[in-house]
């Protein structure tokens, strides 16, 4: 008879043998953990094709809440997603991409039936100087950027069809804590637009949204920008012009003065454009809105703001030039507890706010 | 007693350890008392009191910081900061013997300077917020922000629940509306709404709604002239709290303690000030 000989850890085994079964007992009967799948493709029905959002999803990890934004931006009736996408979170290092997340978004907005708009910018620390900003960009590094939106543009083929180069560089803070430069922006728009047109000739690339400002010196202002670009022959390296429409404080039909910064100076844009022979350069409106936070110097009232937003969608409506009017911004992943979160139109717990409900009740009695 | 050895393993060593009662046994059981008790919490500011709290002590000076930009709870009036964290900053220095020196810096800055050692606590109208709690502890709420209900003072409602078949006045599209929308499933009330606040209340003066969802600030200024009252359970919840380093766990003992001496004064003393607004 075979005899098994008697463990030296009998006790201990035992115990962990007890503790295995606890554990397994715990777990019998449970919901296994949520796995989030993009789920059957759908439509956007709204009776305002060109209604976007911009989403803020760039550090939502989680896939489930991914899904949930953009389920959102589909059942506030908006066509058009607005996302940013970081080149140092794509390219960490020179040559190594990893689009999981921007693949991951992108396959989560294409299945709820939005089409994507792509804003690159934030430039890996191997692409510029040691302790300078994400957003300082070398001319001698002109060609690294160019070459990802490239790849970008690339992967994403058939699916991102729209790639803002840039943001805002008219501005300090986003050219690299450096003055504006409308004539190397242009330069680094030339090269981007070259770079993508190789690889995904029917992308359409679109020139930076500029902010919105009077100009301070070394911030420029939006109108000088484009008419400095437009001399530089900016014109030709883009398909159409992204532009941030910011109401500040007064309504959305305020007539549009170069003096005045409100919805309706993107108009000013269009007249450069057709002066300068561009008539047929589309605008995509990638940000506006109003803010209703009471401690901050550009707020109006939260009934104002609803009454605003609503009158801007009435107003650009009669814009043939306007393929596409976001609202910045959906959602942000955490609460802030500044001005920021008055732009909101989702809390971050998904609950929507009046604005996304007014907004979605408009779009879908019109 | 003889000992029969080899029963357990260890036996060798249960010899060197001696009796039961021996001066290592009750060593070792003094220091592993004495090492649970350390983890709990209520004992650690005593067992293990921050540097932060004797800072303050040795120095006879609390560095607090603020953002000056929230009236009514700061403000730089030109000729010093007002407003009612001002004036519970000073209660709570003035119940530890200490000055405050107050740390201006905006709102976004507030959680750095506790961060950088540059202050020992924030108290600027600051809300709760669980994503900060890795970093700092915060104290016992001492004001709640939330969007609340007033109502005339003769009302029958006394909570959310009483709203059934009555109607409530708010600033269309305000904090306050989003809070009535999203409780009013089961509830039902009626939703009117108005282009501002000041209207919205005016309304129920006037007996054309029944209540009014405001902010908790705007709720206690308009609360004090007895016509209308704030009912106690809130449409939304925002406290604000006082935040510290996380490790100085004494220093929050503290100032839990001094709020609770404080707050019933203070509370009167923000309803006296605020119809000078």
């Amino acid at each position: 008879m075979l005899r098994v000989p008697p463990s030296r850890h009998t006790v201990g085994g035992q115990l962990a043998l007890l503790v295995l079964v606890i554990i397994c007992w715990g777990m019998v009967g449970r919901d296994p953990l949520p796995v989030t799948t993009l789920g059957p493709p759908q439509e956007v029905y709204t009776s305002y094709p060109s209604l976007g959002v911009h989403t803020r999803l760039t550090d939502e990890v989680e896939p489930r809440k991914i899904k949930r934004t953009l389920q959102m931006v589909r059942e506030l009736g908006a066509s058009w997603v607005v996302e940013y996408f970081p080149w140092a979170y794509a390219e960490p290092e020179a040559g190594r991409y990893d689009f999981t997340h921007a693949d991951l978004l992108v396959n989560h907005a294409l299945q709820q039936g939005l089409k994507v708009i792509a804003r690159i910018d934030y430039v890996p620390a191997w692409a510029r100087p040691a302790d300078s900003t994400v957003r300082l960009l070398p001319e001698e590094a002109y060609q690294r950027y160019a070459a990802f939106v490239a790849v970008f543009a690339h992967h994403f083929r058939g699916r991102v069809n729209y790639i803002v180069v840039w943001n805002e560089p008219n501005l300090v803070f986003e050219w690299g804590m450096r003055p504006a430069d409308p004539e190397a922006y242009t330069r680094l728009l030339a090269q981007s637009y070259k770079a993508i047109k190789a690889v995904a000739p029917e992308t359409q690339v679109l020139a930076a949204g500029l902010a919105p400002t009077e100009g301070d010196g070394a911030n420029m202002s939006d109108l000088e920008f484009l008419k400095r670009m437009i001399m530089a022959g900016g014109g030709q390296w883009m398909d159409g012009l992204a532009a941030h429409a910011y109401g500040r404080t007064v309504p959305a039909t305020e007539p549009p003065d170069a003096g005045r910064i409100n919805f309706r100076r993107v108009e000013l844009y269009h007249d450069m454009l057709v002066r300068a022979g561009y008539e047929g350069l589309p605008l995509y409106i990638t940000e506006s809105g109003w803010n209703d936070n009471q401690h901050w110097v550009w707020a109006v009232s939260p009934a104002q703001r609803i009454q605003y937003t609503l009158s801007a969608l009435q107003v650009a409506r009669d814009w043939p030039w306007c393929r596409v009017l976001a609202v910045w911004v959906l959602r942000l992943p955490w609460r802030t507890y500044t001005f920021q979160d008055n732009f909101t139109m989702v809390d971050t717990d998904f609950e929507p706010l009046p604005l996304y409900l007014e907004v979605q009740k408009w779009v879908g009695e019109k | 007693m003889e000992k029969v050895s080899g029963l357990w393993p260890g036996d060798q060593s249960r010899r060197e350890w001696g009796g039961p009662f021996s001066a290592r046994k009750v060593w070792l059981a003094v220091g592993l008392v004495a090492g649970i008790l350390s983890l709990w919490p209520p004992l650690r500011p005593w067992i293990r009191p921050d540097g932060t709290w004797r800072q303050i002590q040795a120095s006879g000076v609390i560095r607090i910081a603020i953002d000056p930009g929230n009236p009514p709870f700061s403000e730089d009036t030109g000729s010093g900061l007002q407003g009612w964290d001002i004036t519970l900053g000073q209660q709570l220095a003035g119940l530890w013997g200490v000055k405050v020196q107050w740390v201006v810096v905006g709102f976004d800055g507030l959680y750095d300077a506790l961060r950088a050692g540059q202050a020992d606590m924030i108290l600027s109208s600051l809300p709760y917020d669980a994503l900060h709690t890795e970093e700092v502890a915060f104290s016992h709420p001492y004001f709640q922000a939330g969007q609340r209900l007033l109502v005339p003072a003769a009302s029958p409602v006394n909570g959310l629940r009483d709203l059934q078949g009555k109607s409530v006045a708010v600033e269309w599209g305000s904090a306050a509306d989003a809070g009535l929308r999203r409780i009013r499933q089961g509830k039902g009330f009626e939703i009117q709404r108005f282009m501002s606040p000041a209207e919205a209340v005016v309304a129920v003066l006037e007996g054309k709604a029944d209540g009014a969802a405001v902010d908790g600030v705007t709720a206690l200024l308009i609360s004090q002239d007895g016509k209308l009252r704030i009912v106690k359970e809130a449409i939304t919840d925002e406290p604000y709290v006082i935040a510290v380093g996380r490790e100085d766990d004494r220093l929050l003992l503290e100032v839990n303690r001094a709020l609770d001496r404080v707050l019933p004064q203070w509370q009167k003393r923000t309803a006296d000030t605020c119809c000078i607004q």
